[in-house]
């Protein structure tokens, strides 16, 4: 804790979180703010609702009776829903796993069901005054964005990690740096390499053309910039 | 070492991780029967940790190298899923559940005598103060109710009526039930929630419901409802109060331990109080649960004599609270 509280002030404002294993390595978590998990919540409400529409029609035809199940039901969803799906169907209820979103303890293993009844107990009081106006004070000036439910049931939301990412390697030129880089360096243009594809062309130009000592005023700073990645990467 | 050759070096151990990750986390959700092509992934089930540590230590020397981006983010989520995998929480089986209500639930309530202590004094001592307020001086219980839903109250407990409780019939009692379980639940989980604003929410709760019930008890009784009153409420009196009561206790535990985080930090102290202080409130639901079974199913019956509902209902007190204070002494070493 203490550590982090020094390195906060020294690295830039971001939503990462790093979370040291058992191992001593720090693996790094991106939490998630209030914006995808509203989108979430408005998700796994109208799915909720549509259950209840359908069994309200359903139940409907069973007279009193229905209606008496229906009321169960109603129950059981508002307590049950997030905390089943939390725990038993990978930290994440429909809503999140359409956002991409999990819930996780914040040593970063998946959330079992104490911290997830916790959390979605106190979603009462982050609800409070009306529509999560505590929990997103709680979220906005948290660090990890978690709400009132999260810092009491040690939780945080993050976004899952996506599909591995792919090391390209551009072009097969490779051409040693004109001048001496740091390591820092060295891996921006790594990364550069990795993410130009991305890029609209114009942008990748516009961008590779900032590092002069590297490129020249070539008319090509693209290609160049992926032969120097290539040999820094040592491509075979 | 350069990059390239590095990732030559170790990519095929990676996607064989890959794979080992897959089967378990597959067969480990469900449990469904593997097919043969992942029989030999299945067979490296042991070396998981081995492997995990492996990539661990790549994941640091890729850093320290300052490799690229692409090729940590592959290292990375290799771990973290590695990480999920091996330090999961175990999941809570049938057995567990069973070990709880024999032992666990009713140690941790005595365990929490204290704040069991203190949420009784504030609920029961409201419940009385406002019994008595309204025995003698009955107009206080407009400062609590106004005159319209005390007709509808009134109305409920009317000698007259075919069933108790809430005007209905018969098949009504499901819809009662509906009624019950989540009005009752709720009220016992916003008590514990409200021990997050430092225990003040919980004291308001069991202050507020405790006033509500005394009041409207007194009420009833000095107006010539009693029998019907203390026949509808007895069956189920001792789930409810009781689970009031336990939802209370968790919630001051939750406050206190705000308020008296001792060596760790508020947050800390909070969390690891929290994640005890919630399996009395399983337990709570669970008297919820049965509460409302009774109100609906028994409670309501008005065709049998009030001396067999009194008995009932004491039996239920008196079983209810030898099982908390006596279940599972054995197992807790007492």
């Amino acid at each position: 804790m203490g550590k982090r509280n020094i390195s906060s002030a020294l690295t830039p404002l971001d939503s990462i979180v790093r979370v040291e294993t058992p191992e001593g390595v720090e693996l790094e978590l991106r939490t998630a703010g209030p914006l995808p998990r509203a989108f979430a919540w408005l998700i796994d409400i109208s799915i909720r609702g549509a259950i209840h529409l359908f069994l309200f029609a359903v139940l409907l035809t069973l007279d009193r009776l229905g209606y008496g199940l229906f009321l169960i039901t109603l129950f059981a969803l508002e307590w049950f829903y997030p905390v089943l799906f939390e725990v038993y169907f990978g930290g994440a209820t429909p809503g999140k796993r359409a956002m991409g979103l999990q819930v996780l303890h914040d040593d970063g293993t998946p959330v079992a069901l104490p911290a997830s009844t916790v959390r979605n107990l106190i979603r009462f009081v982050d609800f409070l005054p009306l529509f999560y106006t505590l929990g997103f004070f709680s979220m906005v000036l948290d660090g990890r964005f978690r709400r009132l439910g999260d810092l009491a049931g040690g939780t945080f939301v993050v976004y899952a990690p996506s599909s591995t990412p792919r090391l390209g390697r551009q072009g097969s030129m490779r051409t040693p740096p004109a001048v001496r880089l740091t390591r820092d360096e060295q891996r921006a243009v790594m990364e550069f390499a990795e993410r130009a594809p991305g890029l609209a062309r114009d942008r990748a130009t516009e961008l590779a053309s900032i590092p002069t000592p590297l490129v020249g005023h070539s008319s090509d700073p693209v290609s160049r910039l992926y032969a120097v990645a290539n040999h820094l990467a040592g491509s075979l | 070492m350069k990059q390239d050759q590095f990732y030559q070096q170790h990519v095929e151990e990676w996607e064989q991780f890959e794979a080992v990750l897959g089967v378990v986390s597959r067969s480990g959700s469900n449990g469904r029967a593997i097919s043969s092509d992942e029989v030999t992934a299945q067979a490296d089930f042991a070396s998981l940790p081995h492997r995990y540590r492996r990539i661990t230590r790549q994941l640091a020397i890729a850093r320290s190298r300052g490799y690229s981006f692409g090729l940590i983010a592959r290292l990375e989520t290799l771990a973290l899923r590695g990480h999920q995998l091996l330090y999961a929480r175990r999941r809570v089986m049938f057995g567990g559940v069973l070990r709880f209500f024999v032992s666990e639930f009713p140690s941790r309530f005595r365990a929490a005598w204290r704040a069991v202590v203190v949420a009784a004094f504030v609920f029961f001592g409201s419940m009385f103060l406002a019994a008595g307020l309204v025995a003698v001086h009955p107009e206080v219980i407009f400062t609590m109710l106004d005159p319209q839903s005390l007709r509808g109250i009134e109305s409920m407990y009317d000698p007259g009526a075919s069933a108790l409780g809430r005007p209905r019939d018969e098949s009504d009692d499901v819809v009662m039930f509906g009624y019950y379980i989540r009005n009752n639940t709720s009220i016992g989980f916003q008590t514990f929630s409200g021990g997050l604003v430092f225990g003040l929410g919980t004291i308001f709760f069991l202050v507020f419901n405790g006033l509500h019930i005394g009041a409207i008890g007194a009420h009833l009784v000095a107006h010539g409802f009693a029998t019907p009153f203390w026949s509808f409420v007895s069956g189920h009196s001792s789930f409810e109060l009781t689970a009031i009561l336990i939802s209370g206790t968790a919630g001051l535990q939750l406050g206190w331990r705000l308020l008296s985080p001792g060596r760790r930090t508020r947050r800390r102290a909070l969390v690891e109080e929290a994640r005890s202080s919630v399996r009395l409130i399983y337990g709570a639901g669970v008297l919820f649960f049965l509460a409302a079974t009774v109100e609906a199913f028994w409670s309501s019956i008005v065709e049998l004599v009030p001396v067999v509902k009194y008995s009932v209902g004491v039996a239920f007190w008196v079983v209810l609270w030898a099982y908390l204070l006596i279940a599972g002494r054995g197992a807790d070493g007492n």
